[in-house]
């Protein structure tokens, strides 16, 4: 599994799909205060981004990912 | 009218009057294609002639006759009648607007209508047929100009493709994951995330409906991306855009991008496809542009790694290339930098000037060789006054050439004042003409030198004095004739090299500066009461000026009276280690005149001597050093004064100021140093005077940073330590 | 000592446009370059080949020989394969700026180009240091905008 649920936190790795869109919504809705770790992911899929961005969680680890990091944090960090 | 101009009128005349014989000829056979040509081409030079010149709507007007024209060419539409008619109408309306740029030089106000309507009646006339404008930025792109600069750093001056990307809101069933296309645009030079619309709760968003866009720029060719964009064609507009470069400040430098640009241009060029004798070629050319665009920003240095990669696969170079273009430390900027800056900084060295100094390293190589000879002489147990006769020689030697060396490490810093006279004469000429003044502007001494760091510090004073002089100064020409002056103004800008470092000079023949005014406005200002400004003698009340907030003009004007004025001069003056003096003539003019430190390195300070230790100020703020007998100095409360030069000048003790014990050694008078505190006089009394020093002032470091007064430390010749002094913080 | 960047490179100015060539001229000058002009290609090659210059600054659409063609036979020549080259058009189609950089350009400008965005790159192109020399003239021919 891409992402790893864990009590308050969701790790993100590698190639995230659109098929843990369901998961990380319902996820996202049930968690008092989530945390969001993406350092390891290298590629995060759009139904992701806006479940992310739609979410306003704040991200606690920044993605590695050059072309996440530089295009896609930016987005995250301004909402 | 300008040279420049009358050739474009006379050009325009021919073009038009070429396109006029070559749709004559259409009309009788729409199939001459050399005519299509010849109007063609004709319309395009004009189109650029009048680019040239702020004439957008002709520009526009002739676009859209050669857009028609490129249509029938590429047989989208047909030769007709109507088509020929409007075209004529295009060329008479151009005949008509060149005839009145030659009286008027404006188009007239009907223009820009003129020119969308004739712009209508093409399109209508092929049918509707044409495609919008190469040139202009296409419908649903405007995003593209409104872009913030931080977000156009990476494109400005490129001409780019611009993506707007709207996925289908079931884009993912159809298994697209448009961030993931977006990744694999090449070039990517600008990505923005957008939602379509207001987030709902998340509880209610469908996560599988797709809610965002994307605008992106890409530096790759449109065709390229048309292909990365080939499974979406409908939900994505592309279109080619001329980004354009960011705003410079100033006239002289490079836009740090365009080297940028251009250096990452050479990489890209470099990857072109062609036969084995064109990548060749290219790679001759790139390199050779590479390297100059290396040598133009002054990293010389950098043009070893260049050639390195050169001799190695295009790959490697290409990667040199594109990292040389993103090397951050080649934005050089001309801003005034603080001696202390860290910011690495190039410095162009007079081949003659370096070998001076190689020359002195070769004669200290050889004074250094004395000295095991005198070692050996000691061992040998030679006469103790021989020996010191030797060491003597030796030493006497060795100074000789450390002083030369200083002397020469010095003068390489050294440029000419020409560096920042030259904007000088444009900028008076422009500014003259818009006041609608009449003004020479004389320039001596531009070969004198001065330091880099102080050139720096010294282009803003000298460009705010000369506007100065220009709007407050002058008069305008019929005040000039009623006052009996020549109509055309001088404005003097000189340097020159005193004894104490470079002398810059603004002086005008204007209207002088009225120091009643000057003591009313720094009145209004409560920087003094009337009594104090009453006090005070035409020429103290002139250095009022140099008070934050008094400027004698009574309105502000767009050109010097933007709120820095001549404190913000003062400031930049003081901070180089200098000071800025006036004077003027009411009816006869001004003057200006800046005193700087010939370097920075090196401060040349008057020491004295204050309660067992050292302390130096720098020797352009010391204007004299005097005994003055007790009963010269007069007492008011606590205050203490004294007259010197016939004025009267606050007596200030420096032992007091450094809340040291008072002196209780028996004397006559006082010890007393005249200071330009900033165009107040101050008197300072010190305990005794001691010889100038020049010396090499270290910043105070550690917990000493923090107070205030200090300017530095220095280390004299007998190892004792001094203390320099910034008077104004301490008074 | 060092191979110093002559302090008054030669450009070479290639364009049909007799006020476009006035232009360019005036600019370059102002801001201390040489400027020799050529009308065509074929013209452009025989200037290039009679005096070497230190930049190319062609025009694409010219008649007898445009500039796509005249760069790549210059590129063809031994001592001129490797002068830089800017080209300048009034076309900002992408493949315009393809196609010349294809034919061996280095750098390609919409037209009308800033008087300073020219000056820049022709300072770049030659290898004069940004600070030499005088400031950017001609100034008040240009209108600062792209059509």
């Amino acid at each position: 599994m891409p992402i790893h649920f864990e009590d308050r936190t969701a790790r993100f790795e590698g190639a995230c799909t659109v098929e843990e869109a369901i998961p990380l919504a319902e996820w996202l809705c049930a968690v008092e205060d989530p945390r969001l770790d993406l350092g390891g992911c290298t590629a995060l899929h759009t139904a992701l981004l806006q479940l992310l961005l739609a979410s306003e969680r704040p991200i606690a680890v920044p993605p590695e990912d050059a072309f996440l990091k530089g295009w896609v944090m930016p987005v995250l960090v301004k909402r | 009218m300008s040279a420049l101009f009358e050739q474009f009128v006379l050009e325009s005349r021919e073009l038009l009057e070429a396109a006029g014989a070559a749709l004559l000829r259409l009309e009788r056979d729409p199939t001459d294609t050399a005519a299509v040509n010849d109007l063609f081409r004709a319309l395009h030079t004009l189109k650029g002639a009048t680019a040239l010149f702020d004439l957008a709507p002709f520009t526009r007007m002739v676009h859209a006759g050669e857009d028609a024209l490129m249509a029938v060419r590429d047989g989208r539409a047909a030769m007709s009648g109507d088509l020929a008619d409007r075209l004529l109408e295009l060329l008479d309306t151009g005949a008509a607007w060149v005839d009145g740029l030659e009286h008027s030089q404006s188009l007239p106000d009907s223009a820009g209508a003129r020119a969308q309507a004739l712009e209508t009646g093409l399109r209508a006339a092929l049918g509707g047929a044409a495609e919008t404008a190469d040139g202009a930025t296409p419908a649903g792109f405007a995003w593209v100009h409104e872009l913030p600069e931080a977000e156009r750093v990476k494109a400005a001056g490129r001409t780019v493709t611009a993506i707007a990307y709207v996925p289908a809101e079931d884009c993912f069933f159809a298994g697209d994951d448009p961030l993931d296309l977006c990744r694999r645009i090449p070039d990517l030079l600008l990505l923005r995330i957008e939602a379509t619309g207001a987030w709902p709760p998340l509880a209610d968003l469908d996560p599988y409906r797709c809610a965002l866009r994307f605008r992106a720029l890409s530096g790759a060719p449109k065709d390229e991306l048309t292909r990365l964009f080939r499974g979406v064609p409908d939900q994505v507009s592309l279109a080619t855009v001329a980004i354009p470069a960011l705003a410079v400040p100033a006239p002289p430098a490079v836009p740090p991008s365009l080297a940028t640009a251009m250096l990452r241009e050479q990489a890209r060029i470099l990857g072109l496809p062609g036969s084995d004798e064109e990548t060749a070629a290219r790679r001759a050319a790139v390199l050779r542009a590479a390297r100059n665009i290396l040598a133009a920003e002054g990293r010389n240095a950098e043009g070893a790694a260049l050639d390195r990669a050169a001799e190695g696969p295009s790959d490697a170079l290409i990667r040199c290339i594109a990292s040389l273009a993103d090397d951050p430390a080649a934005v050089t900027q001309a801003t005034p930098v603080p001696p202390a800056a860290p910011a690495r900084r190039a410095l162009r060295v007079d081949a003659e000037r370096m070998d001076r100094l190689m020359a002195l390293v070769g004669e200290l190589v050889v004074a250094k060789g004395g000295l095991p000879y005198l070692a050996r002489e000691a061992q040998e147990g030679r006469s103790a006054d021989a020996l010191a006769q030797g060491i003597k020689e030796a030493h006497g030697r060795i100074d000789s050439i450390v002083g030369e060396l200083q002397d020469a490490v010095l003068r390489l810093r050294l440029l000419p004042l020409s560096r920042v006279f030259d904007p000088l004469p444009r900028m008076v000429r422009d500014t003259a003409r818009r006041l609608g003044k009449s003004v020479e502007l004389h320039l001596s001494g531009g070969e004198t030198e001065a330091d880099k760091d102080i050139l720096d510090i010294l282009g803003e004073p000298l460009l705010h004095l000369v506007r100065n002089g220009l709007d407050h100064g002058v008069e305008p020409p019929e005040r000039r004739r009623a006052a009996g002056k020549p109509e055309v103004a001088a404005l003097r800008v000189q340097a020159f090299q005193d004894s104490n470092g470079i002398v810059v000079e603004v002086s005008d023949d204007g209207a002088g500066i009225d120091a009643e005014a000057v003591r009313r406005k720094a009145v209004a200002k409560g920087a003094l009461t009337v009594e104090q400004a009453a006090a005070l003698s035409d020429a103290e009340a002139l250095r009022l000026i140099f008070l934050p907030g008094v400027s004698t003009s009574e309105t502000v004007s767009d050109l010097s009276g933007r709120g820095v004025g001549m404190d913000a001069v003062r400031g930049a003056v003081e901070q180089a280690g200098g000071r800025v003096e006036v004077a003027s003539t009411p009816g006869a003019g001004t003057r200006f005149r800046l005193v700087l430190p010939l370097t920075m390195m090196v401060t040349r300070l008057v020491t004295v001597e204050t309660a067992g230790a050292l302390y130096g100020f720098p020797v352009t703020l010391v204007t004299g050093m005097q005994r003055v007998p007790h009963g010269a100095i007069r007492r008011m409360k606590h205050a203490e004064s004294v007259v010197v030069q016939d004025a009267v000048v606050p007596l200030l003790r420096l032992r007091r100021l450094l809340n040291l014990p008072e002196d209780e050694r028996e004397r006559s008078g006082e010890a007393v140093l005249l200071v330009d505190l900033g165009g107040q006089p101050v008197a300072l009394v010190v305990d005794a005077f001691r010889e100038r020093a020049d010396v090499v002032l270290k910043p105070m470091t550690g917990l000493l940073a923090r107070l205030r007064g200090y300017a530095g430390t220095a280390v004299l010749g007998d190892g004792r330590l001094l203390l320099a002094l910034n008077l104004r913080e301490l008074v | 000592m060092t191979d110093r960047p002559n302090p008054q490179p030669r450009v070479l100015v290639v364009d049909d446009a007799v006020t476009v060539r006035a232009y360019t001229r005036q600019v370059l000058e102002a801001d201390g370059f040489l400027v020799d002009e050529a009308v065509n290609g074929i013209d452009g090659l025989e200037h290039a080949l009679a005096s070497a210059p230190d930049l190319l600054i062609v025009d694409i659409n010219m008649q007898k020989m445009d500039g796509y063609t005249m760069l790549r036979r210059l590129r063809q020549e031994q001592t001129l394969r490797d002068v830089p080259a800017i080209m300048i058009s009034t076309e900002s189609k992408d493949s315009d700026r393809e196609n010349a950089l294809l034919a061996g350009a280095n750098w390609y400008f919409v037209k009308p180009v800033r008087p300073a965005d020219l000056t820049g790159a022709a300072r770049l192109l030659t290898g004069r240091h940004q600070d030499d020399g005088r400031q950017d003239g001609g100034r008040q021919a240009g209108n600062g905008e792209r059509s």
